[in-house]
């Protein structure tokens, strides 16, 4: 155990927050060093000069106040004080997710049409596979809306 | 006087909790304006950190262990609220010891004619007083805390390191680091 390395022993010694066997190596280093000795009575002096500074006393109205405060409603009472009670709530949310649960049920069962689709995409395949001077030069356009249909009458 | 029936903002607390809870506030009232004042080094912020100790020490009162120290359990919390204003507001509290000393070419005998020494005894620890509480204003908040749990409310490490959540290694080494830098400051303060 290194003293001058690790002074911090000597605030735990003067603390008594030491070990019997730290405690012991301490003193028997003490007797031998005058340095620490020194260090450990100016450190002393310091615990001393905390410990003898005056307890400040609580305002006489500090307790009323802590439990005036404790008594006032806190914001958040009242806000539960404008929110309906959880009886009432728990129900009327229950009852919002069944009329939406029911809503989007009857909304997905209709029929997505699925001709005028394949179609329009049958129809843009083709037309990719040509270039575009072809098929203006050609009026390609008219070729495919009489195989496929006229996309505006398909929407 | 029967005790009066507090917020019921924590839905565990019943309401016999509040008489319980009336009776710690004045129990721990004192210990707890101390070390709040000793923290924040004047006397408006240690009432408010008392109060918001205490406030949150009830909010939260449904989920303390009973079977450990009360005292203990505030000075925690208010330790907490400490250093999150600190943390905050990224400054120190300002002090509020402003009586000016006297002038160093002025005597005792002069400012105390009766020539009583006990007024004497008193004011000069006033004066050491105020010594210590602007050299403890100088400390970083942790050594702050340690130094003042050590020797003005005179804890052990293992508490003070259950107050601010450290281990005891790192408890010793803030009350010696706090110590040295307390002298530092006093000798500053007073050649």
């Amino acid at each position: 155990m290194n003293i001058h390395e690790n002074n911090e022993l000597l605030s735990a010694f003067l603390d008594q927050a030491l070990s019997a066997e730290e405690s012991a190596a301490i003193q028997g280093h003490l007797t031998a060093c005058a340095s620490c000795r020194e260090e450990l009575a100016s450190l002393g002096q310091t615990k001393s000069l905390l410990q003898r500074a005056p307890r400040r006393a609580a305002p006489p109205k500090l307790i009323a106040a802590i439990e005036e405060r404790l008594s006032r409603p806190s914001w958040l009472d009242m806000l539960r004080s404008f929110i309906p009670e959880t009886r009432i709530l728990v129900p009327a949310g229950a009852l919002a997710a069944a009329i939406l649960a029911l809503w989007l049920r009857s909304a997905l069962q209709q029929p997505i049409p699925l001709e005028p689709l394949l179609a329009a995409h049958s129809r843009y395949t083709a037309e990719a596979l040509v270039p575009a001077s072809e098929l203006v030069a050609s009026n390609y356009s008219a070729q495919l809306n009489a195989c496929y249909g006229d996309p505006k009458n398909q929407e | 006087m029967s005790p009066r029936t507090f917020r019921d903002s924590n839905r565990n607390i019943s309401g016999e909790d509040s008489g319980d809870f009336s009776e710690l506030i004045r129990r721990c009232a004192e210990q707890t304006y101390n070390f709040a004042y000793r923290l924040s080094g004047n006397e408006q912020d240690a009432w408010d950190l008392v109060q918001e100790a205490f406030v949150r020490a009830w909010e939260h009162f449904g989920s303390y262990d009973r079977k450990r120290p009360f005292e203990t359990w505030m000075y925690k919390i208010l330790h907490n609220i400490y250093l999150d204003a600190v943390r905050r507001h990224a400054h120190r509290y300002s002090v509020s010891l402003d009586a000016p000393p006297p002038k160093e070419d002025t005597t005792w005998d002069e400012l105390l004619p009766g020539g009583d020494p006990e007024p004497v005894r008193g004011m000069l620890r006033k004066e050491e007083d105020e010594l210590v509480q602007k050299a403890l204003n100088e400390l970083p908040p942790h050594y702050r805390a340690a130094v003042a749990l050590c020797d003005v409310e005179g804890l052990s490490y293992e508490k003070i390191g259950e107050i601010m959540s450290a281990p005891v290694g790192t408890i010793r080494s803030r009350i010696h680091q706090g110590r040295l830098l307390m002298r530092k400051a006093i000798s500053a303060r007073n050649p």
